[in-house]
Formats: C-alpha cells, sequence, structure tokens
C-alpha cells in the first residue's frame, strides 16, 4: 500500500489550513492521522475503498453535511468496536480515546453551531394526525375522520414529528383546502330543527322477516350455515330449497310454526353476503344506540352443548368498525353499544369471537332441489356461534340543537331554515339556510371571527389576524353568497392558514404558548385545551411546578389514548400489523379480533406504564398483561371473560410480560406464514435496545424459512453464518430473533413449528368448523447467546439477560420519547443532557411517567 | 442515536426481509411529484371485467415473441404487434374472489376484512399529479348496473363510475352552466387569498428563523404557487367551450341482456373523449356479477352461471361465444384508437390500453393469475410475457410501468416491488 497518497494529501490540507482561519468545527486531521493510517487506510483508501467508503475523499470540515454525517458513522462504528473488524488489531486504548473525542469534539461543535442559529428542531407543520386531532377538538366533532384524506406522511428518525418527514405539496395545499371545507360542513347542524329520536326494532324470526331486511342472514339460512333455534332447541321445521343459479332461481327457506325466535350464526367475515341490515340507516349523523338481543352457543355437529365463553358481536358500516359487545352463554340478553354513526351509514353484524371468516362446506344438494336434513352445513361443523334475536336502533342522541360543533361556528345566531324538496322516495328536508345576523352583518362577523381565532391559534392574537380572514369573508358576502357560507371561507382561510398549520418557534428558548403547544402535541397529540392556554396566557409554563402539575393533569385525561396509540404505532411499528395476514392454512385459529385485541393491549399496557410510572424494564418484562377473553385464550391464561381488557396478573413461569412478547409485536415482525429471527432480531435491537445492526451487505440473498417442515429456520440460518463474512453480523442480530422464535406468527407460543406438509396433527384445531390439516414439526429451539455475552436457553433467559443492561433498556426509551416530542433526532451534543436525565430517573427505576416529566423539563424540550 | 448506519457513497439494496420488519410502503404523493418537464400526453383507458376470462381461452400456450395465439388473442391478431399477453401476475394478499374488484386498480390487500378501507387507484394517482392538463382530470364509466367503480380517491373513496352514455356525453360535449364556471373561478380566489396569507406570515417569520427553517418556508411556497397554477388552469377549462364532435347524444341501452351494445356504446364514448383530449385517464368496470343472460345466439345460460365451468358442465361452448363477444369489441376499441390520427403517430400509440380481470380463475374464484393484456402505448409489445419468478409479480409493478408511461416516476405504487421486468419501452 503507497503510503505517500494519505501524506501527500495530509500536506495539501496544511498548506490551506495555513491560509484560512481555522475553525473550532473542523477535525484537526495531524491529531487523527496516525489512526487512520494504522487502522483505517488499508481498506478505506481510494484503492480499496470497502463499504464505499474511500477517507482520502472525506473532508475534516465537518460543518458540511456530508463529511459531518461521514464522521458521525464513523464515529459511531469505531466507538462501538465494530471497525476496524474484529479480525484486525485492536486499537490500543489510548490512541482510540483520543481519536474518539477528537472526532466527537469537532462533531458537537458543528452541533452547538447549527442549535444556536437553527434551533435543535427544523420548522414544521401539523402532521395529518396532529390536524385530524386538532380539527376534533375545535370543532367538538370527536369521530371525524380526515386523516385518510390527506397524502399520507413520511418518517423520519423513526416518526412524523420532525420537518424532515412532514413535506408539503401541492397536493397537499388542495387537499387540505377540500379536508377544511368538509370538516367545516360537518360543523354545522345537519338539519334545522332537533331531529327526533327514533326506535326501530327487526326480529330474527321467520324466514319472511329476514328475506327484505338482513339478507346475509337469510342467504346463510338458505344455505344452512346459520342454525335456526326455537328457544335453546334446533329448529326442525325448517325446509331449505337450494337455488338455480343458471335459470336465476334464488332458492328459498321456509318454516312451519313454531317459527325459529333466533338464528345462530358462526361466521367473523361477510363476504359477498350482504350482512348490512337494509332498513335502517342513518339520515341525521350522531350518537346512536344499537341494541342486540341473543346469546351465546356451542353446536358440536348439530347439537348444542354447553359453552364457558363470552361471545363478542362486532358490528360494522361500510368502511369501519362501529364497536363490540359481549353476549354470555345459553342466556337471552339484550346489550348496547353507544356509537357515532354518519349519515348514510348502515350496520352490519358479526360474531367476531368466531373463529372463521366463512364457511366453504356445501349441503351437497343440486340446483333447485329441496336439501335433505341430514346435510345442514351446520351438522357438520363444531365451532362457536351467536345466536341472535333481535336487532335495535335508536337515535341521533342530541342534549342541545343546535349542536355544540354548530355553536362553535355560529355562537347562538339563530338558523334559517331551508326546506329541500324531496322526491317520491324521500320526505322534504329542512336544512341550515342561512344564519340570522343582526343588523350589524359585519360586526357579527367580526365578532365571530375573532372568537374562532382565539379558539383555533394557539398563540396571542392581534388585530392583523383578522386582516385575511375578514377580507374572504367580506368578498364572499360582495360576491352574494350567503352569511353562513361567506363566513365558513374565511374560517377555512384560518384553518389552513400558517398560524395554523405550523408549529411556533424560534432558535433559543420557547415562549410559554410554543411550549404549550409542544406539550399537547407530545401528550395528547393534539392542540392546548382551554385549561393550558390559560397557562400560557398567564405565562406560567415556565415555571416548572406548573409545569408538573399540567403534566399530571394531562396525563389522567382520556386524550393521553391519542399519545400511546400513535407513539406505539411509529415506535414499535403497530401501524404496519396488517401488512400480512396469517395464512389460513397453518392459522385456521387467526382472527381479525384478536389482531385488533393485541392493539388494544399494547395500547392499554402503555397507558398503564404511565399511569403506574413502571419502570423501563417493564418493556422487556412484567408480571402483568393487559388482556380481554380472546388474548387470555392466547397467553393460556384462565378466568378472563368478554372483550374488555382489563389488568391480569401472571403466573411466575410465565412467557409472558413486557411489550417483547405482546402478539401485536409477534405479529408485526412476522409475516403471514412464518417468522425469522434475522428480522425479528433486528426489530428487537432496533426498537427496544436502540442498537441497530449494520445493514446487509448488498447482493446477498435473504434467508427464507421453508414451511414444509423438513428444515428449521435455526439450520438455515446455522449454515448461512458459516461464511465468516455473514457470521459476525448475524452473531448480533439473530439472538434475540432465536429467543422470539418459541412464538408463532400471531403471538402464540409454541413449541414445535407448525407445517402443512409433513409432521404429527394438531388437535383440538379447526379450519372453518372441521378438524384442521394443520400438521406440528420440527421442534423449536430459542436458545443462544446475546453478542454482549450472556447465554439463554429460552425466552425468559434472554429477559434476564437483556436486563442485566436495564439501563440501555431505558435509555433507547428516552431517547424515543425525545425525538418523539422534540422532532429532532438526537445529536452529539445532546449526549451531556441525556446522561444527566439518566442519573437524574434512575431512583425512579426510570419509571415511564418520571421520565415524561424529566424531558419536559429538560432544555431539548423547553428550547426549539 | 439514530443515525444512518455505513451507506457512504454507494446505496445499498436493502433487502426484502428487513423491508418486510420496517414501514416501507409507497407514499404515494411525494415519490410522484417529480414528473418529467415535457408531459409525454399519454392516455390511460383501464378495463377490468369482473367475472374473470376463461384461463385456458386467454393464456396462450408458449411465451415470448412468437407464442401461438390463444382464443382469444386470435380475436385481437390484427393488432398482435400492439399488445402484450401477460401471465404470472396477481395482487398480493388480495384475496376475496368477486370482492377484490375494488382493488383490482388499487391493489389494496385484505379486501375482506371487517371494516377494510381502500387506497388510491392508478388513474387517481396519476390525475393529482397530470389532471389539469384537460378538461376532465379523469372520467370513470361503468357497463352494468350497481354502484361499483374501479376509481378510488386518495382516501380509499370509491370515485362513482357513470353509467349512461347520454349523461357521459352531456358531461364531455354538452356547455356548462355560469354558475358551474363561477364556482371555479371563485375556489381559484379562495386559493389565492390562502397564498396570500402564508406570504405575509412568512415575511414576519424570516427576519427571526435559520437557512434550514427558511428552506422549509420555501417548500410551503412553492406547494401554493404551484396550486395556484393549476387552479388558474381549471378556471380556463370551465371558460372554455368544449368541444363539438359530429356524434350525436346517445340513447341509454340498459337491458341486463345486451352487454355487447352497452359495452360498445362505452367504449366509443371513451375513444371520444381522448380523441378530443377532454382527458387522458379513464377505467372502465364492466360487471355482470348480477348474472344476465346475455343476448347472442347460441348462449342459453346466464353469464355468471356460465364462469363457474366445473358446475355447468358442457358449457364452455357457451361461455367462449360471451367472451369472445368482449374480445371483439375490445378490438374495435383498438382499431378506432388506431384509425384516429395523433400527432405524428395514431392515438393507440398514445394510449395504454389496461384489459383484465380481478378473477384469475371464476371455477374456483381464484384472484391468483390474473388474466391480463396491455395493449398501445409506448411499449415494445408482440408478446406473451411470463412474469412469474419465485412466486407471482404484484400487478402493481405493471401499473408502476404504465405511470411511468404517462410520465411520472414512482418508484412504488401500491404492493409494487418495482417496474414490471420485460416490459421494454420502443
Amino acid at each position: 500500500m503507497p503510503k505517500w497518497n494519505p501524506q501527500f494529501r495530509l500536506f495539501l490540507v496544511f498548506v490551506a489550513g495555513a491560509f484560512l482561519s481555522s475553525t473550532a468545527s473542523a477535525i484537526d486531521p495531524v491529531k487523527i492521522d496516525a489512526f487512520l493510517d494504522a487502522h483505517c487506510y488499508d481498506c478505506h483508501d481510494d484503492l480499496t475503498a470497502e463499504a464505499g467508503l474511500n477517507l482520502l475523499d472525506v473532508g475534516f470540515e465537518v460543518s458540511n453535511p456530508r463529511d459531518y454525517h461521514t464522521w458521525s458513522t464513523i464515529f459511531r462504528r469505531v466507538s462501538k468496536g465494530e471497525m476496524p473488524p474484529k479480525e484486525k488489531d485492536r486499537p490500543e486504548a489510548e490512541a482510540l480515546d483520543l481519536f474518539l473525542a477528537e472526532v466527537t469534539d469537532s462533531l458537537i461543535e458543528v452541533e452547538r453551531d447549527r442549535i444556536a442559529s437553527n434551533g435543535r428542531a427544523m420548522i414544521r407543520r401539523l402532521s395529518s394526525s396532529e390536524y385530524e386531532n386538532s380539527l376534533r377538538d375545535l370543532l367538538a366533532l370527536p369521530y371525524m375522520s380526515i386523516k385518510e384524506a390527506l397524502p399520507p406522511e413520511g418518517s423520519a428518525h423513526g416518526y412524523d414529528k420532525s420537518a424532515e418527514a412532514l413535506d408539503f405539496s401541492h397536493i397537499h395545499a388542495s387537499r387540505l383546502l377540500e379536508v377544511a371545507d368538509e370538516a367545516l360542513l360537518k360543523a354545522v347542524a345537519p338539519v334545522a330543527e332537533k331531529p327526533e329520536r327514533k326506535k326501530v326494532r327487526f326480529t330474527v324470526s321467520d324466514p319472511e322477516n329476514i328475506k327484505n331486511t338482513i339478507n346475509g342472514m337469510y342467504a346463510l339460512l338458505k344455505q344452512s350455515k346459520a342454525m335456526p333455534l326455537v328457544g335453546m332447541e334446533v329448529d326442525k321445521t325448517v325446509r331449505l330449497k337450494k337455488g338455480n343459479f343458471e335459470k336465476r332461481d334464488p332458492g328459498v327457506a321456509t318454516d312451519q310454526p313454531p317459527h325459529f325466535d333466533s338464528l345462530a350464526l358462526f361466521i367473523n367475515g361477510e363476504f359477498n353476503l350482504g350482512m348490512a341490515i337494509r332498513p335502517f340507516q342513518v339520515e341525521v349523523p350522531g350518537y346512536y344506540v344499537i341494541r342486540v338481543n341473543g346469546f351465546g352457543i356451542r353446536n358440536e355437529l348439530g347439537e348444542l352443548v354447553p359453552s364457558d365463553r363470552t361471545e363478542t358481536v362486532g358490528f360494522y358500516s361500510n368502511d369501519r368498525t362501529l364497536g363490540f359487545v359481549d353476549l354470555p352463554p345459553y342466556e337471552p340478553t339484550t346489550v348496547e353499544l353507544r356509537v357515532w354513526m354518519e349519515q348514510g351509514d348502515r350496520v352490519k353484524p358479526l360474531v367476531a369471537s368466531a373463529p372463521f371468516p366463512k364457511i366453504s362446506l356445501q349441503d351437497r344438494a343440486g340446483p333447485g332441489k329441496v336439501v335433505k336434513p341430514e346435510n345442514y352445513v351446520y351438522k357438520k361443523l363444531e365451532s362457536y356461534g351467536v345466536a341472535f334475536r333481535w336487532f335495535e336502533f335508536e337515535g341521533p342522541y342530541y342534549d342541545e340543537w343546535p349542536p355544540e360543533s354548530h355553536k362553535r361556528l355560529f355562537g347562538d345566531l339563530p338558523i334559517v331554515p331551508e326546506v329541500i324538496p324531496g322526491d317520491r322516495r324521500e320526505p322534504d328536508k329542512v336544512v341550515v339556510g342561512d344564519i340570522q345576523t343582526s343588523e350589524k352583518v359585519e360586526d357579527d362577523a367580526r365578532r365571530l371571527i375573532r372568537r374562532f381565532l382565539f379558539q383555533s391559534l394557539r398563540r396571542p392574537i392581534t388585530p392583523k389576524d383578522l386582516g385575511i380572514p375578514m377580507s374572504v369573508v367580506k368578498r364572499k358576502m360582495k360576491q352574494g353568497y350567503t352569511f353562513k357560507d361567506s363566513l365558513l371561507a374565511g374560517y377555512r382561510a384560518i384553518l389552513t392558514s400558517p398560524d395554523f398549520l405550523l408549529l411556533q418557534g424560534e432558535p433559543g428558548p420557547l415562549s410559554d404558548f410554543a411550549l404549550a403547544e409542544r406539550l399537547s402535541y407530545f401528550l395528547w397529540n393534539s392542540p392546548p385545551d382551554g385549561a393550558l392556554r390559560k397557562r400560557a396566557i398567564d405565562g406560567e409554563l415556565s415555571d416548572s411546578a406548573v409545569m408538573a402539575s399540567e403534566v399530571e393533569r394531562m396525563l389522567k385525561h382520556p386524550k393521553t389514548e391519542r399519545f400511546a396509540k400513535h407513539f406505539l404505532n411509529k415506535w414499535l411499528k403497530l401501524e404496519d400489523i396488517a401488512l400480512t395476514e396469517p395464512d389460513a392454512n397453518l392459522y385456521p385459529d387467526y382472527t381479525p379480533l384478536l389482531m385488533d385485541s393485541s392493539l388494544w393491549e399494547s395500547k392499554a399496557f402503555f397507558q398503564e406504564m404511565i399511569s403506574k410510572d413502571l419502570p423501563a424494564r417493564n418493556v422487556i418484562d412484567s408480571d402483568f398483561v393487559m388482556v380481554n377473553q380472546r388474548l387470555a385464550e392466547l397467553y393460556d391464561l384462565e378466568g378472563v371473560y368478554g372483550n374488555e381488557i382489563r389488568r391480569v396478573e401472571l403466573p411466575d413461569d410465565s412467557v409472558r410480560g413486557g411489550f417483547l412478547t405482546q402478539a401485536s409485536v409477534l405479529k408485526t415482525t412476522a409475516n403471514g406464514t412464518v417468522t425469522s429471527p434475522v428480522v425479528r432480531g433486528d426489530y428487537v435491537q432496533v426498537h427496544f435496545l436502540g442498537d441497530p445492526p449494520p445493514p446487509p451487505p448488498p447482493a446477498v440473498p435473504a434467508v427464507e424459512p421453508d414451511i414444509s417442515g423438513l428444515t428449521t429456520i435455526r439450520d438455515q440460518l446455522a449454515r448461512h453464518s458459516e461464511d465468516q463474512s455473514c457470521a459476525t453480523c448475524h452473531a448480533k442480530i439473530d439472538p434475540p430473533g432465536f429467543a422470539l422464535e418459541s412464538f408463532d406468527v400471531m403471538g402464540g407460543f409454541r413449541d414445535r413449528y407448525r407445517s402443512i406438509e409433513e409432521g404429527d396433527p394438531l388437535e383440538n384445531l379447526f379450519f372453518e368448523g372441521r378438524p384442521a390439516q394443520t400438521k406440528e414439526a420440527l421442534p423449536v429451539d430459542s436458545a443462544g447467546v446475546l453478542y454482549t455475552g450472556g447465554a439463554f436457553k429460552d425466552i425468559n433467559g434472554f429477559r434476564a439477560a437483556v436486563l442485566e443492561n436495564e439501563e440501555q433498556v431505558a435509555r433507547n426509551l428516552l431517547e424515543q420519547l425525545l425525538i418523539y416530542s422534540t422532532g429532532a433526532p438526537i445529536g452529539f451534543a445532546d449526549k451531556e443532557t441525556i446522561d444527566a436525565m439518566m442519573v437524574e430517573l434512575e431512583p425512579s427505576e426510570y419509571g415511564l411517567r418520571s421520565m415524561i416529566h424529566a424531558i419536559v423539563q429538560s432544555p431539548l424540550f423547553t428550547h426549539k | 442515536m439514530d443515525l444512518p448506519n455505513l451507506s457512504l457513497s454507494r446505496p445499498l439494496r436493502r433487502r426484502t426481509f428487513l423491508r418486510a420488519s420496517g414501514a416501507c410502503l409507497a407514499l404515494p404523493w411525494l415519490e410522484s411529484l417529480n414528473a418529467s418537464p415535457v408531459a409525454p400526453k399519454n392516455r390511460l383507458i383501464a378495463i377490468c371485467t369482473d367475472l374473470g376470462m376463461h384461463p385456458g381461452n386467454f393464456f396462450p400456450k408458449n411465451t415470448g415473441f412468437d407464442y401461438q395465439d390463444s382464443v382469444y388473442t386470435k380475436l385481437l391478431s390484427g393488432h398482435r404487434d400492439d399488445f402484450t399477453v401477460f401471465s404470472g401476475l396477481s395482487h398480493p394478499e388480495c384475496v376475496g374472489g368477486h370482492q377484490t374488484d375494488k382493488c383490482f386498480l388499487t391493489g389494496a390487500m385484505h379486501p375482506r376484512k371487517p371494516g377494510f378501507k381502500n387506497t388510491v387507484s392508478v388513474d387517481q394517482y396519476a390525475a393529482a399529479e397530470l389532471g389539469s392538463a384537460t378538461r376532465f382530470p379523469s372520467l370513470s364509466f361503468r357497463v352494468g348496473p350497481g354502484g361499483g367503480s374501479l376509481s378510488y380517491s386518495a382516501s380509499g373513496v370509491r370515485v362513482p363510475a357513470e353509467e349512461r352514455p347520454s349523461q357521459i356525453y352531456e358531461q364531455l360535449f354538452v356547455q356548462g352552466t355560469p354558475a358551474e364556471v363561477q364556482a371555479q373561478v371563485s375556489r381559484l380566489r379562495d386559493g389565492r387569498s390562502l397564498m396570500d396569507s402564508f406570504t405575509e406570515r412568512v415575511k414576519t417569520l424570516e427576519g427571526r428563523v435559520g437557512y434550514e427553517d427558511k428552506e422549509r418556508l420555501d417548500q410551503f411556497f412553492t406547494a401554493f404557487r404551484e396550486m395556484e397554477k393549476r387552479l388558474e388552469e381549471n378556471q380556463e377549462w370551465a371558460l372554455k367551450p368544449k368541444p363539438k364532435v359530429d356524434v350525436k347524444q346517445p340513447a341509454d341501452v340498459r337491458t341486463p341482456e345486451a352487454l355487447v351494445q352497452r359495452t360498445r356504446l362505452i367504449y366509443e364514448l371513451a375513444h371520444l373523449a381522448l380523441r378530443t383530449d377532454s382527458t387522458r385517464l379513464i377505467t372502465i368496470f364492466v360487471t355482470q356479477q348480477f348474472n344476465p343472460k346475455v343476448d347472442l345466439p347460441g348462449v342459453e345460460l346466464p353469464h355468471h352461471a356460465l364462469t363457474h365451468q366445473h358446475a355447468v358442465k358442457d358449457s364452455l361452448a357457451q361461455l367462449t361465444i360471451v367472451e369472445s363477444a368482449q374480445f371483439k369489441e375490445l378490438n374495435k376499441l383498438l382499431t378506432l384508437l388506431k384509425k384516429s390520427p395523433e400527432g405524428e403517430t395514431d392515438l393507440l400509440r398514445k394510449t395504454m390500453v389496461l384489459y383484465g380481470t380481478n378473477i384469475g380463475n371464476a371455477n374456483n374464484h381464484s384472484n391468483a393469475n390474473l388474466p391480463t393484456l396491455l395493449a398501445g402505448g409506448g411499449f415494445k409489445h408482440g408478446q406473451h410475457l411470463n412474469c412469474e419468478s419465485k412466486g407471482e409479480t404484484p400487478l402493481s409493478n405493471l401499473y408502476v410501468s404504465m405511470l411511468q408511461e404517462l410520465g411520472l416516476s414512482p418508484e412504488r405504487f401500491s404492493t409494487s416491488t418495482g417496474p414490471l421486468q420485460g416490459l421494454e419501452q420502443v
């Protein structure tokens, strides 16, 4: 290796340096050259440039962003001991420290300069979910969904909380206008007069009753996939005649008295059945009560047998889940769900707790023929189900009229009704035509605009703020628009203005208003409420005692749920949980309700950690879980009934505890059929330990697990790691994944892998109500050795090994929360502050609520 | 610490198994922003028939440029060099029999899940970028009753499809009212006032922020300027008279049996819409799920029943009659486009016609190996391309290639893994 090359370059740097004033933000090449020469140039010069790094091409002026990036990476890899690579000579400790100090000092210097002129975080707009929550709170429409109508957000440093993640294009601009318009229109009272509350009931008895109301149930009855019941007995008098598709004959179901008085269903999916209860459709949006009367059953080959489960009914509209209710077994019970419904919504009931989405089995009758009762499909099934007796809908519920959302826009000004003529199908409708003003129209407008500005802007308002919205209102009125429409246009100008869209903050300490804003988008993912704003107006937030009491108040508010959900979506990538669906042949026991429940669990667990100030080690291990019946079944815990999530203490030998083994995490890190220790290991290193492994080298094929049941992923990986170049990294990546091999793609515990070819039959596993063909094949090996040392035999051994270094888990959680709350990545200049916070947090054992308190009081949070 | 890993100058290709662990779904809007400066003025007609196409009649037996015609490709043989037949394409994680029609152009996963929400369709994705070049950013048509549509907005909301030829004609060629024009003008004004408010605010901010923040604020400026430009274009459209054509407003044929006539009317209007450059993006959903008996000699059984060939024995001939009639209409559409001059070439060369179905095999409602063909546009056509390699290729890969042909450069669309390998530009 010719040595003159780097030295010649050094010489040039000296010459240049002589003419330029030296800056603190440059690495001094003299101080590190010996180190580079001894340990780096061999592989990273212009001849070899391994991993694309040619150190001769890297400048020492770290204020240049590219060089900054390069030196940060060099620092990180060298300080972790990943470079120079293991097979090379280790640097002397002293030389290493000097090298690292020189690099890091310069990096810190550059960062401090940047922070002084720009602040740690860049100016950013609200994210789509923050915008949604802001409009929900501002307009008193808590269920309004608008996020989906905005372009999806990017991600930077793991979150959508920083400028780099929140770009703004003309598509955002025009979408924003549309969304603001729609939101404002939803806030206007949907009809002029308080709508009358109505109650309608649909009874599930007699084929004639359901034929034209609940088409899906009638179809299931005709296909004998629903079981008609008279009381607690199977109805023997139902006769079915099969349809003939070729003759376009739909077939028919008839029933001699006594008519069935309930119909039991066994499916959690709709397919193309049309399960909506047709005659009920929401005309006026609002709260409605959905009531259902029915009971859970256990069907074993056409016989009703005792059940010890509570069943869960899911109600769905056309595009979302409305909610769930529980029904006990064999005890006709009325339960209700109070839910916000939108205009045009219909309700589809399904048995969410049923284990399969559809029944493929047929009744064997030919087209147009009568179906023989012994061939009824429900007589071939073994499954839980729900017998439905009746449904009732009541609403809308309004305490006041016009509703709160309307008053936020128009105060107490009276409504001017307007009749929209109906037609043959629909009666006349009386809507809000306009708003009755006083004689001083402009004064009314100004008063309302000022009030709206005060509610919506997260800072003090000035007379100047009225300029643009008022000019919009006046222009619209001049053009002949109604007062109502003109005012809405003025409001829209506010909701799309930079003051509403952009977060405040100038370099240096944040103002009380900017602080209030940062605090509420952190703890609620929503704008400040009246109480917090009051603190800002009174200038009290810079007082640390006031700040602490506000944090306590806010963390007790239900809006913390928005924080928990959003943070977990990003930190643990739980928003990706539904990217794959477990293969129905391998996992016939997977249900959408299980996936929903697993997300509820994680959210509730995070909230429990906050409210009880639980130590950060609970991320890896806890002595309790937050579960409902479905999760308790998966986790093998007894005595948990119903869909509600509750805290359950774990037995000492349980394999559960912490986010680590929650079904949501295990599902998110798997694909539909298999798990990979590489994927899960990487996930644990990145998200739980904050120690990401280096990325894979290019053009090496991925190791794909095999589902034939002949080889295990561990055997495959062992072969992969025979290659020395793979072994180094995999020693770091794989071990956490090995520990998690004990959990399948749904989060269930396993000691043998499932297979569809080789292996022994699995008992008590059903596919669409019939014994499943799924097999149990090779045994799982969940032992391993952490790359930091520490051998483990199984998941609990792994937990213990990881928690040897509890501080690492805590520090990662702290850093993640800092990134999330401030919108800036963790830099070299932040290390000192974070070290101090860790010391401060030690007595609380790094409790989550203590951590939140420490964050909001730290200069990283209180400065831009 | 969240620093990127060593990726100093050579970009490292991330591997598929790591992709599964991170959030790497496409960000459709941001990625499509770099439309090429010279718009190629290419068009798209996307057609989906919802009862599948009999695979045995559709797929040629051998692949490559010298493939032997199948029963159906033979009906298009006059255009053999103007289309490509694909096999081995499907939407990953998109299973659900007939319910997948709504995902045909979106590729959204798990349509059967209760509370399923759709994602943007390929035409609407393109319309957001290219739309204002024509009077209608996009048009959605349907042959058959019901409320179905192939087009879904960015928020996954169904864009209603028009079924009545008379209404389509009116929209395209009958002049708008002054009120409609006024509404457009008003929208532009509103957009401008939004920009004013940003200008003012940014001015007050600028003195007090660092250079990084100034750059961010600039991004807002650019976005609003761009939006204003588009609103201006839309206003011009509202003021401009609609094109005149020497075709009379058609009468609507809505009898269920008249599949052939209904298809033809919609295809002819699609051609007219493109010829007059009223739009460059059209979707046509051909829906026959309601099981009508098609009015053709030799056909005795209803259409949907016929497609279940395992249940209806000895009726393949009847199904072939129905589907052949559909291919003959497609052939006519291709001929109409071919005969229409467009610049120095013909309209077919500038129009991609995607003809496909959400059902791979109607017999068992499979959604695998979807019969798909693409005619027209600037591709090197004339082959049967088998896209299968280690499993099927996402149909969205073809959509990425099509979006590129439209002048957009998305890295991904929906579940795509890249542009479609083997389909080359001329």
